[in-house]
């Protein structure tokens, strides 16, 4: 019972984080001309949420943190973008992590799980806009998602003991 | 990092960039082009363009808007009031497969060598 409520504390947290992280990153001016591209700092947590939690909460994590980051934030339309990509993202992430454990380090799930989540959202741009050839700005993302994804794995890999050393490990 | 986090890295790039040739490679300066402009999946306008083309075409109403001009053999979205504004910094478009999108207005402006039928 007492590790449920730490668990459940925990989870609010992390929900919590990732919202701030998604605003503090609208506040970085950070903008190539290219639809979808972005830090993606949120990843952060998504990533904890892998290392310390069950599927089942990282799922809940970012069904959370999409639907209320998008209320406060965003629009509608940025709604769709973001479950999309966050879903496909965290699918891509979890599998790696479980079907080839130890051999990638977080670094490199974490430039898959941003190549994933561009991914989500250019198809689901291409849907609402019905029209293929918005893949084109892919390889412009999968260039930029090296970078941004190397930070937000090293951000989690130092991060990580700190959470462990409290006790903060649920697996 | 481990070795494998290398090769990811490098096969990332290696694809990234091939594509970036292969979609350079793969456009015909010499064809005719058409800009060909849509609005949420419907098609708005397709307008032929020659270096001596110069047209403003705004599309949307009073409350939404944006602003597309052609001039000397280029596109370019100069004004919208959508939030984001990925569309207005996106560079003008000119070559074939080049495409301008304002994903808020669901408004995308691109350049093709097909005819498209109006």
């Amino acid at each position: 019972m007492k590790s449920n409520t730490k668990k459940l504390v925990f989870l609010s947290l992390l929900v919590a984080q990732a919202m701030v992280l998604s605003w503090l990153e609208s506040m970085i001016p950070f903008t190539p001309g290219i639809p979808g591209a972005k830090l993606g700092l949120a990843n952060i947590v998504t990533l904890i949420a892998l290392s310390t939690l069950d599927f089942k909460s990282c799922l809940t994590i970012v069904l959370m943190r999409t639907t209320l980051t998008s209320f406060l934030f965003g629009t509608v339309s940025s709604l769709l973008y973001s479950l999309s990509g966050g879903l496909l993202s965290l699918v891509v992430m979890a599998l790696i992590l479980k079907l080839l454990p130890k051999s990638f380090s977080l670094m490199a799930v974490s430039i898959i799980g941003a190549i994933a989540h561009n991914l989500g959202q250019l198809l689901m741009a291409a849907l609402v806009i019905e029209n293929i050839n918005i893949l084109y700005y892919l390889p412009f993302l999968m260039l930029l998602a090296i970078p941004t994804g190397l930070f937000v794995g090293i951000v989690t890999r130092y991060l990580l003991p700190y959470l462990k050393r409290f006790g903060f490990q649920f697996q | 990092m481990k070795k494998n986090d290398l090769i990811l890295i490098f096969l990332v790039a290696a694809i990234a960039v091939g594509a970036l040739i292969w979609m350079q490679a793969s456009k015909e300066p010499e064809a005719d082009r058409w800009a060909v402009i849509e609005s949420y999946g419907e098609l708005v306008e397709v307008i032929p363009i020659t270096e001596s083309t110069e047209r403003e075409i705004r599309i949307g109403d009073e409350a939404v808007y944006n602003l597309v001009i052609i001039s000397q053999g280029e596109v370019n979205m100069i004004e919208s009031d959508c939030p984001d504004q990925i569309c207005v910094e996106t560079k003008s478009a000119s070559e074939i497969g080049d495409m301008i999108v304002c994903l808020p207005h669901q408004v995308i402006v691109y350049i093709t060598d097909q005819p498209v039928e109006e």
